[in-house]
């Protein structure tokens, strides 16, 4: 059975202002107890045993702050188990800590897909976010990719970040564009409790907010990127497949410090405490064994988060029953308000649809 | 009878009442130590954290004086609010005496004063009390010089006391026995009672509580209420233990006690009226009997409206027990089927709004507390008005006229100003002032009742400092240029949000409502106009600007769980919203305009 595995690697060499994520710097001593405790956790997981996977995402944190060594266990580790031919292999990474020795050592290891975390092209914005690479580390890092052989790399872009400006952000895309990627991201900023911007700053203006996002679609549309997801945007061939398996609700595992899985309609998730996962004291948690109501919902709400949307037909299989029969009174609502449109069989978010997408979203729920 | 003294005890709030009324209880035996529950008086829950007493209570006491011979005390705890000056009359007219509490450090209150008129106009001896002499602030000469200049009354010997901390409470005991005069009556007279209150009991039926002035009470006899005409046979008599009844054969002239008929209703026992014997009827009822009116009327709405027959059910318990709660039912475009219910006052309808929550679990709405409105149509008719929504078209009405109170405020003397000017602003119309001490004064204003229900209180608190005391009778009604003033949420009037104004005030109060809903009610995907109107004419206007964007970027690592949750508290907010057009209006905003903040 297609399985995709997601792979925490909770560390950072620094962390971010902006982030709330499970993730800690200045860890170097706990890396080889957490590496033990991982490839312990994957060779006794379960679900992995019958698998066919089909994606593998090393994701943090920042998992190439980690010696290649330990990257290394951890695709020998999996190597064990039946990884598909031509699977999905990503790492996420930072300019600043990839070297070309690293990137040598990924590709030797199967890796095939890299996922860079650029954010701006502005030394002042990389300032204020706690970023310790410049905009120039970025260029030598993509370059050093390609030539270690790497050709489905993807950028991870923020904006509405504090200061910024739209000239900044056509800038930062502009780049982007340039490095000849397949694959970028641009997530518009959520300035979570917790984090020093939690303090210090207070959300754009909504209206310049949206300008960003639409001239990111505008932008990366003329250059060949179709925005398949909310937030992602990909050349012809290269969505994320390992991203699409979480919205279209394929079953995954993840490995790691609270890593979530999807596995035959149950979710489950990993401690969140980093003791108790080096010491392997790690029983699943938070279990929740969706009921066909949840699963609809999710459906939907995870469906309509890509651009495709929904299938109208696709529902009557997979649940028996036309999605007008329980919903119709929410989708003829949002369609006559503008929010949702229906095109080919298929339900999806308009524009204004996808800036609104909370509203539509929770009233599925 | 020249045994019994019967007598009850006016305070301001938190001068002591209720730490007398259980320290004589505790010092005549009839409780032990362990027995004493705090404050055995005030029953309620909510009397002990408002230190009030909503309801009237009484005890009979036993006490054996220094000339030897033992006395019945009958203490009638009395109601200490303006809201209930009625129940205080009544109370006060089945005594012969009142034990006038005053802190020693406080000095004489708005309270006290409103309370020890009525007891003078039922010709009861005062004695007074000077009470918290122990305090480090206490100034008992100060306040024994405030009761006889304001008051008029001799104090020189009050005793001092201190109820908490259990000094002289033996003075008071002898200066009862001793300056309240025993009842007078004739037990050969035709049965003539008082009653002063009366409670619903589940078992019992309407427990009544009575003083009888001429003849006896005793099972088994058929008696007749006066003014209801309704006649009940007696099945059980009795007097008050502390927190117990304890039955007796009789009740006769002098004495102050209850009795049961199996009466199903509180509204066939109305507080004043007269107990006679149905066969041998008393020549003529007691003076002073009133039906209880209510002067302020709001909607309740259950918040969830599957909780409408709960709250239907709850009124009717509480109405059991409180013949001046009225309730009919109302349907609100905006707040859908609820009650439009009517009060003594502002403290009654928060005390049953609060017991409503908190006793019965329903969460409320309540709507602006509105007055009643004298409404005289061109046609010659007569309205009186308690709900906004039923005012006529303009062109309809020849004149309109307000109640309007007499409000005695008691502060120091620094804060007069900041008084007068809020009272100026509440259209109060200035009658005196007078100086109680060099630093306190007593102002007196005759002011429109719908200024006062409205924040009032909270704001004369506020502008002094916490201060000032206040206390207001009804006087009647005076003509006033008022109008209706109706809230337009996206174009549509929100008919729970209407409220009558006095025209001078209505923009004012437009404004300041339009600018409080718009931080209530969230943004929409389209913009929201606020508006305030009078008729057609629009008078204020503010804006809820359209929500540009509400989408979460990013799912970390497939945790879907943390998204939906987010999903979810968005969803269950909108639960708990009201809809009003195609705008989802929070509760929290219905009663947000209850309260504007001065500024």
């Amino acid at each position: 059975m297609a399985l995709s595995v997601y792979v925490h690697i909770p560390f950072c060499e620094k962390k971010c202002n902006y982030c709330d994520f499970n993730s800690f710097a200045n860890m170097e001593e706990h890396y080889e107890n957490y590496i033990d405790a991982l490839v312990v956790e994957i060779r006794n997981c379960p679900e992995l045993k019958d698998s066919n996977i089909v994606t593998i995402f090393i994701g943090g944190g920042t998992p190439s702050v980690l010696p290649s060594k330990y990257v290394c266990k951890i695709m020998n580790t999996l190597s064990s188990f039946k990884i598909a031919e031509d699977a999905e292999i990503t790492i996420e990474a930072n300019p600043n800590s990839l070297t070309r020795e690293k990137l040598l050592d990924y590709k030797s290891f199967g890796i095939n897909r890299l996922s860079v975390g650029l954010q701006a092209y502005q030394e002042h914005l990389l300032k204020i976010m706690g970023r310790l690479h410049s905009a120039k580390d970025f260029l030598i890092c993509i370059d050093a990719a390609h030539s270690a052989g790497f050709s489905n790399i993807s950028a991870d872009l923020i904006f509405a970040l504090p200061s910024q400006s739209l000239d900044n952000w056509e800038e930062s895309l502009n780049a982007a564009i340039r490095a000849n990627l397949k694959h970028i991201s641009c997530y518009g900023l959520t300035i979570e409790e917790n984090t020093p911007f939690y303090n210090d700053y207070k959300p754009i203006d909504e209206n310049i907010d949206r300008q960003m996002y639409y001239r990111a679609v505008e932008l990366l549309a003329a250059h060949g990127f179709s925005q398949y997801e909310i937030s992602n945007f990909a050349k012809e061939n290269f969505p994320s497949r390992h991203n699409c398996a979480y919205w279209e609700r394929s079953n995954y595992i993840g490995v790691g410090l609270s890593a979530h899985s999807l596995y035959n309609n149950v979710r489950f998730e990993n401690t969140n405490n980093l003791e108790l996962y080096m010491k392997n004291v790690n029983q699943p948690q938070n279990i929740i064994r969706l009921t066909q109501k949840d699963i609809m919902e999710e459906f939907i709400f995870l469906g309509l988060r890509m651009m495709k949307g929904i299938s109208i037909e696709e529902f009557r299989e997979e649940f028996g029953t036309d999605i007008y029969n329980i919903y119709g009174d929410i989708i003829r609502k949002n369609t006559s308000n503008g929010l949702l449109e229906i095109e080919d069989n298929r339900i999806k978010l308009t524009q204004k649809g996808i800036d609104l997408s909370n509203i539509v979203l929770s009233e599925f729920i | 009878m020249d045994n019994i003294r019967n007598f009850s005890i006016i305070a301001h709030i938190d001068h002591g009442k209720s730490t007398l009324a259980d320290r004589l209880i505790q010092k005549s035996g009839l409780l032990t130590e362990r027995e004493m529950q705090e404050q055995v008086l005030d029953n309620m829950d909510l009397e002990r954290e408002r230190g009030i007493t909503i309801k009237a209570q009484a005890v009979r006491l036993i006490h054996t004086a220094a000339d030897g011979n033992e006395y019945i005390l009958n203490l009638i705890d009395t109601p200490g609010h303006v809201d209930f000056n009625y129940e205080v009359s009544r109370s006060l007219a089945a005594c012969e005496g009142a034990v006038l509490v005053v802190d020693a450090a406080q000095g004489v209150e708005a309270q006290t004063l409103a309370n020890v008129y009525l007891a003078i106009d039922s010709n009861l001896e005062i004695l007074p009390v000077i009470n918290k002499i122990d305090l480090p602030s206490a100034n008992p000469e100060g306040a024994i010089k405030e009761i006889e200049d304001v008051i008029g009354i001799p104090a020189s010997d009050a005793p001092l006391i201190s109820a908490k901390n259990d000094i002289n409470i033996a003075e008071v005991f002898e200066k009862l026995v001793e300056v309240i005069p025993p009842p007078k009556g004739h037990i050969n007279k035709p049965l003539k009672a008082l009653i002063f209150d009366s409670f619903y009991d589940s078992y019992r039926g309407v427990i009544v509580f009575m003083r009888v002035f001429d003849g006896l009470i005793k099972k088994g006899q058929t008696v007749q209420f006066m003014a209801t005409g309704k006649k009940f046979e007696v099945v059980e008599v009795g007097y008050f233990g502390p927190g117990k009844y304890i039955p007796s054969d009789t009740l006769s002239a002098g004495e102050v006690g209850y009795f049961t008929a199996s009466i199903k209703n509180v509204a066939d026992t109305q507080i004043g009226d007269t107990i006679t014997d149905a066969k041998n009827p008393a020549a003529e009822a007691f003076p002073g009997y009133k039906k209880v009116q209510p002067m302020v009327y709001c909607g309740m709405f259950p918040a969830d409206g599957s909780k409408y027959p709960d709250l239907r059910e709850a009124l009717e318990k509480l109405q059991l027990n409180d013949a001046a709660l009225l309730f009919d039912p109302e349907t609100s475009v905006a707040l859908g089927f609820g009650f439009r219910c009517g009060f003594l006052g502002l403290l009654h309808l928060e005390v049953v709004q609060e017991r409503l929550e908190r006793e019965y679990n329903i969460d409320l709405v309540t709507t602006a507390p509105s007055v009643i409105y004298k409404i005289y149509l061109t046609d010659g008719t007569e309205i009186n008005l308690s709900n906004p929504v039923d005012m006529p078209d303009v062109t309809r009405i020849s004149r309109m006229e307000e109640p309007i109170v007499k409000a005695e405020i008691i502060l120091p003397s620094e804060h007069i100003g900041a008084i007068m000017e809020l009272c100026q602003q509440r259209r109060g119309e200035y009658i005196g002032m007078e100086y109680l001490e060099t630093t306190r004064a007593v102002l007196t204003y005759e002011m429109p009742l719908n200024e006062i229900i409205y924040d009032f209180f909270d704001v004369l608190k506020s502008r002094s400092r916490g201060y000032a005391s206040f206390d207001y009778e009804l006087i009647g009604y005076k003509e006033s240029t008022l109008c209706k003033l109706d809230i337009m949420v996206n174009k549509e009037v929100v008919d729970a949000l209407s409220f009558i104004v006095h025209t001078s005030t209505a923009y004012e109060r437009g404004r300041k409502i339009c600018e409080k809903l718009t931080k209530e009610i969230p943004r929409h995907q389209f913009e929201i106009p606020i508006q305030a109107a009078i008729g057609n004419k629009i008078i204020a206007r503010e804006t809820v600007r359209a929500m540009r964007k509400d989408v979460l970027a990013k799912c970390y690592g497939g945790d879907i769980t943390r998204k939906k949750k987010l999903l979810e508290k968005q969803k269950e907010g909108k639960k708990r919203m009201r809809q009003i057009g195609s705008v989802e209006v929070p509760q929290a905003a219905f009663m947000s305009v209850l309260k504007l903040d001065e500024d």
